[in-house]
């Protein structure tokens, strides 16, 4: 009976299965970070400089953000119509 | 009263202008949002934990997405496979897109062509805002998964790019620039784009990493709204309402001469992909 029970597997099939979501929905992470990782020496080489357009960025980013909360704010009230009487009653 | 004072006053300070619309009703939402925190007593901070991670996943992740669209120009031709693609949509579907874009803007005004490039950019508003939902509904995990899908898409794009490096129609077409009727922006970014992807491929020295996109098929334009979709799939009215706007999404992406049409089947194929990776989970 001891020597059965030391024979069984520690892990069930059904542990193992699970395990291939976890790395599919968690692929990103693996993606971004050897990305990021292989980026500094792949700039090096090319000799491309490490110096990005920081006030287009932030004037992209700040337009991004207000239409995003618009398109949000107005998808809420389309999807939940009844919010807006309580909007206007206010 | 005072904040319909304070919209006013606004409105008259900005002027009548499409980003006064868009802080106006901004400042209502968020004032809103406030609102009904204080009502029910709870904290700011969890609803901002919610959005912040992903948010700030996505800005640096696009910085990434940019940067290697930089260096893989510096060492693969860019327009190694435009003829080829070219080629295939005048087979495939009987004509080229550079073909119908020149003959739209014969037929049609200029407004169209400026709704257009308005529905192109808007794109990235559909995945600020899908951020915001994914965050507020169903918490900080999801908006990043999401966020992981978005960075899926770009990065299976950029291997693509790497193996038939194409920049798009408006390269491929004859005297595209001198053809051009109407003054566009996307114009203005395609002209920068070319010069920038040209110098890059010369080796130029240059001082800083421009924030272009150089690659063509496929088109992460129409792959990252399908994630969208897929992501905002629960909330039916939202997703009938940003079909509507992918279909003249497309339209968009073709008439400005963004995209070859085989490029529009490429990015539903990454999009298929992504959504098969993160599907169950997502």
């Amino acid at each position: 009976m001891g020597l059965y029970t030391a024979a069984t597997p520690t892990h069930s099939p059904l542990q193992r299965v699970a395990v291939l979501p976890a790395l599919r929905s968690n692929l990103h992470f693996v993606v971004v970070g050897v990305a990021t990782v292989a980026l500094f020496p792949a700039l090096v080489r090319l000799h491309l400089p490490l110096v990005w357009p920081w006030e287009f960025i932030w004037g992209f980013i700040r337009s991004v953000v207000l239409q995003s909360v618009c398109v949000a704010s107005v998808l809420y009230v389309i999807t939940h119509p009844t919010e807006l009487s309580v909007i206007a009653a206010r | 009263m005072l904040l319909a004072v304070g919209c006013g006053a606004w409105v008259s300070v900005r002027g009548l202008h499409i980003y006064t619309l868009l802080e106006v009703i901004d400042a209502l939402a968020v004032l809103e949002f406030v609102e009904r925190k204080r009502e029910r007593r709870e904290s700011l901070l969890p609803s901002a934990a919610s959005v912040i991670p992903a948010a700030v996943y996505l800005v640096f992740g696009f910085l990434l997405v940019f940067t290697y669209n930089n260096i893989i120009v510096s060492v693969r031709f860019y327009g190694a496979y435009d003829q080829a693609l070219n080629q295939l949509d005048a087979r495939l579907f009987g004509m080229t897109v550079s073909a119908v874009a020149h003959r739209a803007a014969e037929l049609l005004p200029r407004q169209v062509f400026r709704l257009a490039e308005v529905i192109y950019f808007g794109m990235f508003a559909q995945i600020g805002a899908t951020v915001l939902i994914c965050g507020f509904s169903s918490g900080a995990k999801r908006a990043v998964k999401f966020v992981g899908a978005i960075l899926l898409v770009q990065s299976l794009a950029l291997t693509l790019f790497y193996l038939w490096p194409s920049h798009g129609p408006y390269y491929t077409c004859v005297g595209h620039f001198d053809r051009l009727r109407f003054n566009l922006n996307s114009y203005i970014f395609q002209r920068d784009a070319l010069d920038f992807a040209r110098r890059l491929w010369m080796h130029q020295p240059i001082h800083t990493l421009p924030l272009c996109y150089y690659l063509a098929f496929p088109c992460t334009h129409l792959a990252q709204p399908l994630i969208v979709l897929w992501f905002l799939r629960r909330w039916k009215r939202a997703v009938a309402l940003f079909a509507a706007y992918d279909v003249l999404l497309v339209a968009s992406i073709l008439i400005l001469e963004w995209h070859y049409f085989v490029d529009v089947p490429g990015g539903i194929a990454i999009a298929a992909v992504v959504i098969w990776i993160v599907g169950e989970t997502a």
